[in-house]
């Protein structure tokens, strides 16, 4: 009876594992720029806002794949063109200042996505409120 | 009969910014570890040759809202726990090495996450096939 039982828990145990739910990864194209130039080239486009934001993103990904993290409710519509293009995304939340609050109490209030291309090139994704 | 219907579409204009449903952002701390450094401290972890691994994900966010945008089908039991601290989250795909394939035929086949702490510490997230 034992090399019996013995046999049905090694079967089972083959068999669970070769049932196991592996998907292949995707061909993800190589980025022709490194982590350290899309950083560098974010921070240009953020320019003098550099000091109320903190990086909290960044994601070479399809832009059909990109959802930020952190939401406002929004969307950033430029994310329905070109679907299947690789990018950089960094995303940052921005302390865009609120008046009514005096400056060490400014919370983040605002979410600033920069979409890098392969050949270098980047923007703000625009935002609309939804 | 021109002058309601134009004041009907100001009064709608006006009406619909204030109807978007803005959600809050969450109090965010900013990390101790610039992004920089917790490149470099995912790097010595991982300890592998470049041309092996690829960076597709920078995060800092809490282990709760952590999801990596590739998956080979399984899951990251530590994740699961669903509670901790703010971390940096890197993800890397691996190409760990196929024996029946040539070496210029590698293919990225699994996904390294690696988790790191506020005080620099480290991990290599484990993975589990589902």
């Amino acid at each position: 009876m034992k090399p019996l039982l013995l046999a049905v828990t090694l079967l089972l145990h083959l068999a669970t594992h070769g049932l196991a739910k592996t998907r292949p990864l995707p061909d993800v194209p190589p980025s022709a720029l490194t982590v350290a130039q899309v950083l560098d080239i974010a921070r240009r486009e953020l320019g003098s806002n550099g000091d109320t934001v903190i990086l909290v993103g960044v994601d070479w990904c399809k832009t059909s794949q990109f959802q930020p993290r952190y939401t406002t409710g929004g969307e950033f519509f430029e994310l329905r063109q070109n679907p299947d293009e690789y990018c950089w995304f960094v995303t940052y939340l921005d302390k865009k200042a609120d008046p009514a609050l005096p400056a060490d109490r400014q919370k983040f209030r605002e979410m600033t996505v920069i979409r890098i291309k392969n050949d270098g090139t980047a923007h703000r994704l625009g935002y609309i409120r939804t | 009969m021109k002058a309601p219907l134009l004041i009907l579409l100001l009064l709608l204009q006006l009406l619909s910014p204030g109807m978007a449903v803005t959600v809050p952002l969450p109090d965010v701390p900013p990390p101790a570890l610039s992004v920089e450094r917790a490149l470099a401290i995912a790097e010595k972890t991982l300890g592998r040759n470049p041309s092996e691994i690829m960076l597709v994900g920078v995060d800092w966010c809490p282990p709760s809202k952590f999801q990596p945008r590739y998956t080979t089908g399984g899951s990251y039991p530590d994740l699961e726990k669903k509670s901790g601290e703010y971390c940096w989250f890197i993800t890397f795909l691996d190409k760990k090495a196929d024996p029946t394939q040539p070496a210029d035929h590698q293919k990225f086949r699994e996904i390294t996450l690696i988790r790191i702490q506020n005080d620099g510490t480290a991990h290599i997230l484990p993975f589990g096939r589902d």
